[in-house]
């Protein structure tokens, strides 16, 4: 718990969320999904160890809906917020 | 201690352990792939299994939760059990999971809004079973709410008070040590 550490985490979170509402009309207008689906733009993961009580947190990120809202190519705003982000950290 | 499962033997236990929750769930899932809470998986009369017993009386802050709590908490607790979890990690991971709750409900009251892509059934957590060298470790992943860079910090802050507080209490919960978040 102590070792938690989100710095990653937020600079990431900066480069890729887009407000809910926007997302909820991409996620409707754009890529057509039904009502009341829709792509997430993180998921979290955690491991549950049997050794100890530790819980190891992964987070998944999905730039899609960023690249869709930027209008670009979503290798490039993949590739731009990592070289963003090394440059920051 | 438990000895590292061998790969033959592994996936023998995997698809065991597949069958038999699927067998056992199956009875109570209805044909959207949900499980329904009326039928004696949530509150019950003969509850023997740690979800049940403490699902009645965690104090939901609303009908989501409890329905989350009744839902996910049948496939994380019976995976644990058969991973051969010690006990008070099963009661911890359990409080763990409740803990986490409240980033999935949002400010919805009601089952579509928090349909998601990550499972067939559009329920927002996904448990899974990792099988390593040194044996089984049960994984759970969940989609937070739209909304989730919100809720989601509150929730990490949240965290990270609650170890403060239990650090600076001196208390031996033991309380879970988050690691670092690895990103992809």
């Amino acid at each position: 718990m102590a070792g938690l550490n989100t710095e990653l985490f937020n600079l990431f979170k900066n480069e890729f969320f887009i407000p809910g509402l926007e997302a909820a009309e991409i996620d409707l207008k754009e890529l057509h999904l039904p009502p009341g689906k829709s792509i997430p733009q993180c998921i979290l993961a955690f491991d549950l160890s049997y050794t100890t009580e530790a819980v190891t947190m992964k987070a998944y990120f999905f730039p899609i809906l960023r690249a869709i809202h930027l209008g670009l190519d979503s290798h490039r705003v993949l590739f731009d917020a990592i070289l963003r982000v090394d440059r920051k950290s | 201690m438990r000895k590292p499962p061998r790969l033959f033997s592994t996936l023998k236990t995997a698809l065991q352990l597949r069958q038999q929750v699927s067998r056992e769930l199956r009875p109570h899932a209805n044909n959207m792939g949900s499980i329904n809470i009326g039928d004696g998986l949530g509150i019950c009369n003969d509850c023997h299994q740690p979800w049940q017993v403490s699902g009645q009386d965690l104090g939901f802050a609303n009908p989501n939760q409890k329905l989350l709590w009744n839902t996910g908490t049948v496939a994380l607790g019976k995976s644990m059990i058969k991973a051969q979890y010690p006990v008070h990690l099963q009661c911890l991971y359990l409080s763990f999971y409740k803990f986490i709750l409240p980033s999935l409900d949002g400010n919805s009251d009601g089952l579509a809004s928090w349909m998601t892509l990550l499972t067939h059934d559009g329920f927002s957590i996904e448990p899974s079973l990792n099988f390593t060298q040194s044996g089984l470790t049960i994984r759970f992943t969940i989609v937070p709410e739209t909304h989730c860079w919100i809720i989601l910090g509150s929730i990490l802050s949240a965290c990270q008070q609650e170890a403060r507080k239990r650090t600076a209490g001196g208390t031996h919960y033991g309380w879970l040590k988050y690691r670092t978040i690895q990103p992809l």
